[in-house]
């Protein structure tokens, strides 16, 4: 029984992974029995991949690393594994409503709900893994499928194709920089697992070193690409205003977030081999000109997803400068940041969706005092609203003060002055926004609207709550960030 | 007299990526374009000895030809008017090769890897047809592929990674048909140019 027990805990990275696949392959069949119960596959999946990724807990508590036919769970992973069933839950929870809403008819719907599940495999699996070989192999699923849905709604936005055309050019210019990148790091260490490459690392040759050097370079622009950072950012406000609401979430939520695990998993096994002293202040300027042109674009956007979208690359500097500091602190508040922005912002999009869903509209000018018939939208977006900005009491506020924090205890003056100056400018778009969406005059046009408690309120209303019990309990998110943090830093 | 041989065979794969970017015609573009895939994969499987290279870039030449072709036939044959006329594109292509040669001191092999690319990279940057670029995007993959070849030894997991990257590149190719066909419907074009409604 004990090592029946051993094994299935054995496998457990590969049946969390392969999951969302088996998933997809089922909708078709569940379709054929019941219209309804399509509608829940994805949800009831990401329950059930919820409890294996949790059943996972004890063992990264302790220390433990969970290996199975080229998957590796590490600490950092497992963050990463719970920030995806977070967003997954509320995204598959959300979606049951905005399929009906939108009318999308057969075999359209069941459709969305396999890429949707086969797009969830592939960030499960890419999360999974510290073999470049299998982040690769995932990472390219991912990004196919995700040109697929960015395009989805193309009978009512001419422009959905557009957008997957951009996505289309950059994740595939993207991958050729991450395989020239995961060439030469092969050729320099001759090992593609990344927990191994440290070691192979102790006895390098100049000439080696300078692959490595190319090899990060590589890495920065393929996989920043995926991270939306500057200047690499071109798909990112596109796709994410283009896809239907619960792909921008996603993609806003865990995508763009992947593109930085892999990096600073990257960054951090080649630590002592790469030229730290060209790296690093590339890193700099990459996460400052993110942060300052993202919150910048922000405050002239009047389109509500551009706005979410340009806001999703001025948090992504925040998560790389934290990382670039390469300190265990520095590591804490960025990942930390990870689980934040992913509360905050899918709960942003959220209401954004609903927003869209009644006024049929995506102009922030053409709305205004909908608190009064949308309470529970507006209480969801101005919390998130206020985690954003990094305010009490949610929980923005403690990861940007640990990134802020790391960055004087690393004697970075420079680059922690821009990062509270792009916090300042963060609390201005949003106050902009969500004065000009929930307060103000209403318009006898929307005065009908009448919100209830139901699949599209639910979702953003529980991550809300979640950015204000971690706001006043950051050790609900730090326990799990500290081990994380310890993984990442010991890969050096 | 081998590296006479090897001489030749690069610049015949280089020579045939080179064609499928300045040539006008579009069937024309794909066909030569496929030739050179195929060309390739037999190449890689001479370097290699591994029969992956021919099956997927046979393959790939394959899934490339039927839709390209298809997607033509639905939008048009005649590729958008591109930033370079014929001659000057020949110009930019033969000094790219010239470069890539100088660069690497007329080493055929990484010279022939880094023409590929930079040919590939002037079809996305100087075209303005969609289904120019893509076989622009093309090139550059098949011109990294050379380039992992070149650099590392061959090996399981190696071969790994060369069949996701070319299993990827196929259904990419499956991909931005169905994009161009839906973009032409819409847009009415394939001037890539011209497809901006969406402005920062």
């Amino acid at each position: 029984m004990v090592k029946i027990l051993s094994e299935v805990e054995n496998i457990l990275p590969l049946l969390v992974t392969l999951c969302p696949f088996a998933a997809a392959l089922f909708v078709p069949a569940v379709y054929k029995i019941s219209r309804r119960a399509l509608n829940w596959i994805p949800f009831i999946t990401m329950l059930v991949t919820a409890g294996l990724v949790l059943s996972m807990a004890p063992g990264i508590f302790v220390g433990e690393e969970y290996t199975y036919l080229g998957l590796h769970v590490t600490a950092f992973g497992y963050l990463m594994g719970i920030v995806t069933i977070i967003v997954g839950l509320a995204v598959t929870a959300y979606s049951t409503h905005y399929v009906r809403s939108r009318d999308i008819a057969e075999p359209w719907r069941s459709r969305f709900y396999m890429l949707m599940l086969v797009f969830m495999g592939g960030i499960l699996g890419t999360i999974f893994s510290t073999n470049l070989a299998i982040i690769f192999l995932f990472f390219e699923v991912s990004t196919i499928v995700s040109i697929v849905l960015v395009s989805f709604e193309k009978a009512k936005f001419g422009t959905a194709f557009e957008a997957g055309y951009k996505f289309y050019m950059l994740s595939g210019l993207g991958a050729m920089f991450t395989i020239i990148s995961i060439t030469l790091f092969y050729a320099a260490s001759g090992t593609l697992e990344l927990t191994d490459i440290s070691r192979s690392l102790l006895t390098l040759s100049p000439k080696s070193t300078r692959l490595l050097d190319y090899g990060f370079v590589c890495a920065i622009v393929g996989l920043g690409l995926k991270a939306g950072l500057v200047p690499f950012h071109a798909w990112l406000p596109d796709a994410h205003a283009e896809a239907p609401t619960p792909i921008s979430a996603i993609l806003s939520g865990v995508v763009v977030k992947t593109g930085a695990y892999v990096l600073f998993l990257i960054f951090f096994a080649s630590y002592g081999a790469i030229s730290l002293g060209k790296i690093v202040p590339i890193l700099y300027f990459l996460a400052i000109l993110s942060m300052l042109f993202g919150a910048f674009m922000a405050l002239a956007q009047t389109d509500i997803k551009r706005l979410l979208a340009y806001s999703t690359i001025s948090q992504m500097g925040y998560i790389v400068l934290g990382l670039s500091y390469g300190s265990s602190l520095g590591a804490e508040g960025s990942l930390l940041h990870i689980l934040n922005h992913s509360i905050f912002k899918v709960a942003l999009f959220l209401c954004a969706g609903n927003l869209i869903l009644q006024l049929r509209t995506r102009d922030i000018k053409m709305m205004g005092g909908l608190a009064k018939c949308m309470p529970f939208t507006a209480f969801s977006f101005i919390v998130a609203s206020l985690a954003m900005a990094g305010l009490p009491p949610c929980n923005g506020v403690w990861s940007k003060l640990l990134v802020y924090y790391s960055g004087l205890e690393q004697v970075q003056f420079v680059p922690t002055a821009f990062a509270i100056f792009a916090s300042c400018l963060t609390l201005a778009y949003m106050v902009r926004a969500t004065h000009t969406i929930f307060f103000g005059e209403l318009s006898p046009r929307h005065a009908d609207i009448n919100e209830k408690i139901d699949w599209s309120t639910i979702p953003p209303l529980a991550l809300s709550i979640l950015c204000i019990i971690i706001g006043i309990l950051p050790e609900v998110g730090l326990i799990i960030v500290r081990a994380a943090a310890q993984a990442l830093v010991a890969l050096i | 007299m081998n590296s006479i041989l090897l001489t030749l065979i690069f610049s015949g794969l280089v020579i045939l990526g080179g064609a499928s970017i300045v040539i006008r015609n579009l069937k024309l573009a794909c066909i030569l374009f496929a030739i050179h895939s195929a060309y390739l994969g037999t190449l890689l499987f001479v370097i290699t000895g591994d029969p992956e290279g021919i099956y997927m870039h046979y393959l790939i030449a394959a899934l490339f030809l039927w839709p390209f072709l298809w997607a033509i036939n639905k939008t048009h044959n005649n590729e958008e008017k591109p930033v370079l006329g014929l001659k000057a594109s020949s110009i930019a292509i033969i000094l790219i090769i010239l470069f890539s040669n100088l660069l690497f001191n007329w080493d055929v092999f990484q010279s022939g890897y880094i023409a590929l690319i930079g040919i590939g990279i002037y079809g996305m940057v100087a075209r303005r047809d969609i289904i120019k670029i893509a076989i622009g995007f093309n090139l550059i993959e098949n011109g990294v592929h050379l380039f992992a070849i070149h650099l590392v030894t061959f090996g399981p997991e190696t071969l790994f990674i060369a069949i996701v990257l070319d299993s990827a590149t196929i259904l990419m190719n499956l991909l931005v048909v169905w994009l161009i066909v839906g973009i032409y419907q819409e847009y009415k074009t394939l001037n890539s140019w011209k497809i901006a409604r969406l402005r920062w």
